[in-house]
């Protein structure tokens, strides 16, 4: 069953300078407990394509295109309604665990107030709560919980972060960056933790990354973004295996375990995209149709299409 | 949920055990690094203590009049001396302390309550709200704080519930008005996003997020405030608008004692000192509060 499907999302900032397109013609759609990679690089557009989702961003953003979570429209849905789905329906693992937790609240109260907003007595919420250190595995959970954000590391803090994605058992978790700023071990321990999560919950995870590490071992599907348009979707082996855009064949060749190899060049202003390709001035096979004419998303098949003029064959 | 723990064996051997290590007495600690501060909350609890007890402490009858024994000097019977009608200055004083703070205190508690409440409104909706909410807030901080409560109380007259509703009513401002400040500085920080994307309710957000982060400055400004408010009650019962006649009070002890000031000066110096004393006490806690609680310096690497 399909949980979200989004169609053409736009997504633009109007600023002194010019209108920022941080999305352009963004589509994709995501079974119930499937993990759904967003790849790319910073500034291609993946954490505005997640908060336009659980709808946070700015006031002053233009959004066009259809966002439909579990048949119910959500560019278009009331805020209460809205609100109403926050926590409860999707919710969002954010990108700076140290920065997301209350420095005044108790490590435990951080979860359970959720609990307790929704009617449940305050020693049952910390019951509660504990038992969710103990899933994420921050042990001892009792002592854990009575202690504050600033006494965890920062692993144990993106783990907190975690528990309280998934306090109300979300149909879609967007977790944004979940690797962000953590160590080798750490980035294993989110990595196996997310996806045991997945499989406790049967939750569909939407996971915006540019650790390709972590997109490798936890993703179903990869949707590969460049300069806010997706140049090329596949499952997730395909897009290793065999990537056909020469954007995601740099992107995997820089992986430290494929050699590390640098991609030249800059990605372009979001506020002048060019008329042709994106890809087209640090692409290595750009032909003079590149630079003209925007390519675009080619659905092959069910599995994925390619934004190319010469996609490499698979 | 217990049953459900599915972290297997094996992650959880990878996952680091919390270090039993906390430096929870940073407040003690610092406390413990300022003699000064120490002495002053020692004074304060002396001062609130006999202000309690007022009644009990006082050896005299304050409204006791003898007028035989009226304007006497420093002796081992009267502490302070007598006033002008034979009063005992020392029970008089300690009454009139209780009668100081208690109006202080009712009336700061009373507008850091209201210009908190406004504040982080104001601060957190922000809009047309925030608008009309904070003119009124400038309209009122327009006036000099006393002359509004003057004017209050020359409307309403003189009463300590006036007193107190005159003294709110001019001070709630600069609470709300920092508070507002404080609320728009915090709310757009991750924490209080993360809330809101929890799907936690505003008030909850506003009761649990923004008031506890928001409020140290304003209880900073809320102890320095005492004093400036104790100062602001005897100064209107020195000009008979605060306490009536009959109840002890500092403000009316020195209005009333004024005229004997060349023959009996402890009528106006017992009172005075008092004062003093009692604004300095309250203006060293709020600096010292506010060096042990500034933000600047905290060590804790949230954020």
């Amino acid at each position: 069953m399909t949980l979200l499907s989004i169609h053409d999302l736009n997504v633009r900032f109007p600023t002194g300078e010019g209108t920022v397109h941080a999305s352009r013609d963004v589509s994709f759609s995501m079974e119930s407990g499937e993990v759904l990679g967003l790849v790319g690089e910073t500034g291609s557009g993946k954490s505005v394509i997640g908060q336009a989702i659980i709808r946070l961003l700015p006031s002053n953003a233009n959004i066009t295109g259809t966002i439909a979570f579990n048949g119910q429209e959500l560019t278009t849905l009331k805020d209460d309604a809205m609100h109403a789905l926050r926590g409860r329906s999707i919710s969002l693992v954010p990108q700076n665990p140290s920065g997301s937790l209350d420095p005044l609240l108790r490590n435990g109260m951080q979860i359970g107030e959720i609990f307790i907003e929704r009617g449940t007595a305050k020693n049952t919420a910390w019951e509660k709560a504990c038992d969710l250190l103990v899933t994420v595995g921050l042990i001892p959970s009792e002592q854990i919980a009575k202690e504050y954000p600033h006494e965890l590391s920062g692993g144990m803090r993106q783990r907190l972060t975690t528990s309280i994605a998934i306090a109300e058992n979300s149909r879609l978790i967007i977790a944004d960056e979940p690797t962000k700023g953590l160590d080798f071990h750490a980035r294993e321990t989110t990595a196996r933790v997310l996806s045991e999560i997945k499989k406790r919950d049967n939750a569909s995870l939407l996971l915006i990354t540019h650790d390709l590490y972590l997109a490798e071992h936890l993703c179903d599907w990869i949707a590969v973004l460049y300069a806010g348009e997706i140049v090329e979707i596949g499952p997730a082996g395909q897009i290793f295996n065999t990537p056909r855009h020469p954007y995601t064949q740099a992107l995997i060749r820089a992986m430290p375990k494929n050699g590390l190899v640098p991609l030249d060049g800059q990605s372009p202003s979001l506020m002048a995209i060019p008329e042709g390709c994106c890809f087209a001035d640090r692409c290595s096979c750009h032909s003079e149709r590149c630079s003209k004419e925007h390519p675009d998303l080619i659905q092959e098949s069910l599995n994925g299409g390619v934004r190319c003029h010469h996609p490499f064959s698979s | 949920m217990s049953e459900e723990i599915i972290i297997s064996p094996e992650t959880r051997r990878m996952l680091p055990v919390k270090s039993i290590d906390s430096s929870k007495n940073r407040l003690y600690r610092e406390i413990a690094k300022r003699p000064g501060f120490q002495v002053c909350l020692l004074l304060l609890g002396i001062l609130v203590i006999v202000a309690i007890f007022a009644p009990y402490i006082s050896p005299y009858d304050p409204e006791a009049i003898s007028v035989k024994d009226k304007n006497q000097g420093i002796s081992s019977a009267h502490l302070f001396g007598t006033d002008f009608l034979g009063r005992d200055l020392f029970s008089l004083t300690i009454c009139g302390a209780q009668t100081s703070l208690l109006i202080a205190s009712i009336s700061v508690a009373v507008a850091l309550v209201f210009g908190c409440v406004v504040g982080c409104v104001a601060g957190y909706y922000g809009g047309v709200v925030d608008e009309v909410l904070s003119r009124c807030v400038d309209l009122l901080l327009a006036f000099p704080g006393i002359i509004f409560a003057l004017a209050l109380l020359a409307f309403m007259g003189a009463g300590i519930l006036n007193l107190i509703i005159a003294i709110t009513l001019s001070q709630w401002a600069i609470y709300a008005r920092l508070m507002r400040g404080q609320v728009i500085s915090i709310k757009n920080l991750e924490y209080v996003q993360s809330a809101y994307t929890a799907g936690l309710p505003d008030r909850r957000i506003m009761i649990r997020h923004l008031f506890p982060n928001a409020i140290m400055p304003v209880l900073i400004l809320a102890t320095l405030d005492i004093g400036h408010v104790i100062l602001s009650v005897a100064g209107l019962s020195f000009l008979g608008l605060g306490i009536p006649p009959g109840i002890p009070e500092w403000g009316s002890m020195i209005g009333a004692g004024k005229e004997f000031l060349r023959t009996a000066p402890l009528n106006v110096i017992v009172p005075g000192l008092a004062i003093t004393f009692v604004v300095l006490i309250f203006n060293f806690l709020g600096e010292g509060l506010r060096d042990i609680l500034d933000v600047h310096n905290d060590q804790v690497n949230i954020g």
